[in-house]
């Protein structure tokens, strides 16, 4: 682990810890220098990551918080508790599912566009995207 | 030999070679297997070792065996996953471990061995310390050797109009393959390679693109 994350593990680690120790994992997992790796990058479409860097990525994080992250917390971090027909009908994400996001993933509300399709909600996860997850972990919410 | 003015269609040649699952029944004659052996076996290697071989399974029975030895890995190593909370994740890869075994009409185990490090045997013979000096252990060179063998064969099977794909998978069952083939140490095989004529065209898997994984260095301006 980078050094700027040396307490990560402790629950009582301050905000800012848990920011800058997902930026370092990240960092890492991609073979990116820190200082390319914001909080508002984009992993896939900023930083190049593939599907498959996603889980190396939740692996390390889990690791380093001792924490666990499925799948369906991820697709949940993007549309809350919105069914499928609601939130993407034929794929292609509702006007409500748009504004969900949003609402859900501030962090990349830019990139929260029409025509944005459900399969693809993965490149809007940022490095906050992360980070917020652990904290919601940390703190008992479900993410 | 090819004219280096058609080096621009040979790079697309070499672009459309797939990995490919899904084979038909039609099975690889061992003139075809063996051209794809001498394929491998120009590949380049450290100092010339040429640390390979290859099992050349045609047999069906042993296919058999072999498929069904890495599925039986693959669902021990599934119901692990199960358990935990990234069953979801693993999904269907297990699947990918055996499946394109089990209907391939050929199967190549490469093999590689370690040999001694040379240069650093010199070094100590100079009373020198090996351990200063990055020699081709460091490198893995013979596994790197065997490595570039497999990538000349996987070429050759394009050419020949076969379907291959390398796997890493069947080493979940590295134990009973090296059993069933006779391979012992110092041998170690290096995945496998699933062969036969393709039953279906694969898609082009997206790339990196290149300014992604080449660094370029034109001028001595960075030094």
């Amino acid at each position: 682990m980078s050094e700027l994350a040396p307490a990560a593990s402790d629950p009582a680690a301050p905000a800012a810890t848990v920011e800058e120790s997902v930026r370092a994992i990240i960092a890492t997992s991609l073979g990116r220098p820190l200082d390319e790796v914001h909080l508002d990058s984009a992993l896939m479409n900023d930083l190049g990551a593939e599907s498959l860097d996603l889980l190396d990525i939740v692996f390390c994080i889990e690791r380093e918080f001792a924490i666990e992250i499925t799948r369906g917390e991820m697709e949940r971090v993007a549309r809350g508790d919105m069914t499928d027909e609601e939130f993407a009908p034929g794929g292609l994400i509702s006007e409500a599912g748009l504004a969900r996001l949003r609402q859900l993933m501030p962090e990349a509300a830019h990139r929260i566009a029409a025509g944005l399709r459900a399969r693809e909600i993965l490149s809007l996860f940022t490095v906050q995207t992360f980070a917020n997850m652990v904290h919601g972990k940390r703190e008992g919410r479900q993410v | 030999m090819i004219d280096p003015s058609d080096a621009p269609a040979f790079l697309a040649w070499l672009q459309a070679r797939r990995s490919t699952r899904v084979f038909t029944d039609a099975p690889v004659p061992r003139a075809v297997l063996a051209r794809l052996i001498e394929a491998a076996i120009s590949a380049p290697s450290n100092t010339n070792r040429q640390p390979w071989r290859f099992a050349v399974v045609r047999a069906p029975a042993l296919r058999t065996r072999i498929a069904e030895a890495v599925r039986a890995k693959a669902d021990e190593i599934k119901a692990i996953i199960a358990r935990g909370h990234h069953a979801e994740d693993y999904g269907s890869y297990g699947d990918f471990f055996h499946e394109p075994l089990a209907n391939a009409t050929a199967i190549i185990v490469p093999q590689y061995r370690s040999y001694p490090d040379l240069i650093a045997n010199f070094i100590a013979s100079g009373g020198g310390d090996p351990a200063q000096y990055a020699t081709a252990s460091a490198m893995q060179a013979e596994l790197c050797s065997t490595c570039a063998a497999v990538m000349t064969l996987l070429t050759q099977a394009h050419a020949e109009g076969l379907g291959a794909c390398w796997m890493a998978g069947p080493m979940i069952a590295r134990d009973e393959i090296q059993r069933t083939l006779g391979i012992e140490a110092p041998w170690q095989m290096v995945g496998a390679v699933a062969l036969g004529y393709p039953a279906t065209a694969s898609a082009a898997p997206p790339r990196k693109p290149i300014d992604r994984v080449a660094t370029w260095f034109e001028d001595d301006t960075h030094e």
